[in-house]
């Protein structure tokens, strides 16, 4: 198979990879970021590396997860960045408030506030399984780590977003 | 919390709903735009295709470390154990039914099935890193004499048996991969450890710093 049939066959790969899941990435990538824009951005950049690595790629079942692992920590990065950028300009800005998106006091601000305050990693267990309602596994894919660290991140944060929410509504 | 968590996903959906994203059409191509515009990468270390050379390079860090570890030196103050403890004991309250063990590997949590019966009566420390600036890989379990620790996450691989020879001192004999920067290093050890006395092993540029204590 010559160079252009074989790109013109990996380009039906990925055109049809995105097609099946580009709603599920924009939906686990705006729950972290809160506006379109960067959100597209986060998985473009994810859909590119994994583009550029196409040829050694072994794995093709999971590059779903792994697009959507990338980029989630792509997302996070931007997240941290925002909030450097706010700190720099305010410093009397909390990390939290500038973390949260817009709020409806009346749909849970303070619990909004609590899911800004978790760990990445808390963040994104709660993401992908409460709000997304990927099984345990499939979560376990996209984030990289087995079923049981999963379940115990899923736990811990729920444990903290029960504390903080206690603190913030107290 | 559960209904408060409903509320905030049907609250993401509105919103998401209303972030006006560009149709799929419009996304893809902007992506084949750019993906046309960039070359493959050069075959990648980290990420999916595990090289010869690795292979060669943990090979020689096994004949090198397989001979034991006799460089013995006082452990470095300042690992930060405390969060990782915490989380071994909140995850052995939570998933440790009879029979089953439980282990930390930096933050993540990972069971393994104990072949002995015996109460864990040690909690055992490990941590592995490549040169200077390498990525610290540390294991915590809790384990009673004669267990063997079998675990296979991301950042570690393998098994660790444990041996009480007398009555404060310990073999842990290891042989497991170790992931560092993208790469899976080897690493087989036979170590006498101390109760109550952190060692730290160095050979080549692999650091292996280790304590037990008892629970």
């Amino acid at each position: 198979m010559g160079n252009q049939e074989e790109n013109a066959g990996q380009e039906r790969a990925f055109s049809a990879l995105i097609d099946a899941e580009l709603p599920r990435w924009r939906r686990v990538v705006f729950r972290i970021l809160g506006n379109a824009d960067d959100t597209d951005d986060a998985i473009q950049q994810a859909l590119l590396k994994a583009w550029q690595q196409r040829d050694t790629c072994r794995e093709p079942d999971r590059l779903s997860a792994w697009v959507c692992r990338i980029a989630c920590n792509s997302a996070y990065d931007r997240l941290r960045e925002r909030q450097r950028e706010v700190r720099l300009f305010d410093e009397g800005e909390t990390v939290a408030e500038s973390a949260a998106p817009t709020a409806d006091p009346e749909l849970g601000e303070a619990l909004e506030t609590a899911l800004s305050r978790l760990p990445d990693p808390l963040h994104a267990a709660l993401n992908l399984t409460v709000f997304e309602g990927l099984s345990t596994m499939d979560a376990a894919a996209a984030l990289g780590c087995g079923p049981a660290t999963l379940y115990w991140r899923v736990h811990q944060a729920r444990k903290m977003l029960n504390r903080q929410l206690k603190e913030l509504t107290s | 919390m559960s209904k408060a968590l409903d509320r905030l996903a049907a609250e993401y959906e509105r919103r998401f709903r209303q972030a006006g994203f560009r149709s799929t059409a419009e996304f893809k191509a902007e992506f084949f735009t750019r993906a046309r515009q960039s070359p493959p990468a050069a075959a990648s270390i980290s990420g999916w295709r595990f090289h010869a050379w690795h292979y060669a390079a943990a090979a020689a860090l096994v004949l090198l470390l397989g001979v034991g570890l006799s460089e013995l030196l006082p452990v470095r103050p300042g690992t930060g154990p405390a969060k990782g403890r915490t989380l071994l004991s909140e995850a052995r309250h939570l998933l440790e039914p009879d029979g089953v063990g439980v282990a930390v590997i930096n933050d993540e949590v990972a069971t393994f099935e104990r072949n002995t019966r015996k109460k864990p009566d040690s909690l055992f420390e490990l941590s592995f890193r490549l040169g200077a600036h390498g990525q610290t890989v540390k294991i915590q379990f809790a384990a009673a004499s004669g267990d063997l620790i079998r675990v296979d996450t991301p950042l570690l691989q393998g098994e660790f048996w444990v041996y009480r020879v007398e009555k404060n001192l310990f073999v842990v004999d290891s042989d497991c991969r170790v992931k560092n920067n993208g790469n899976y290093v080897s690493v087989t050890t036979f170590s006498p450890l101390p109760l109550n006395s952190p060692q730290r092993d160095e050979l080549n540029r692999l650091t292996i710093t280790s304590r037990v204590q008892p629970l």
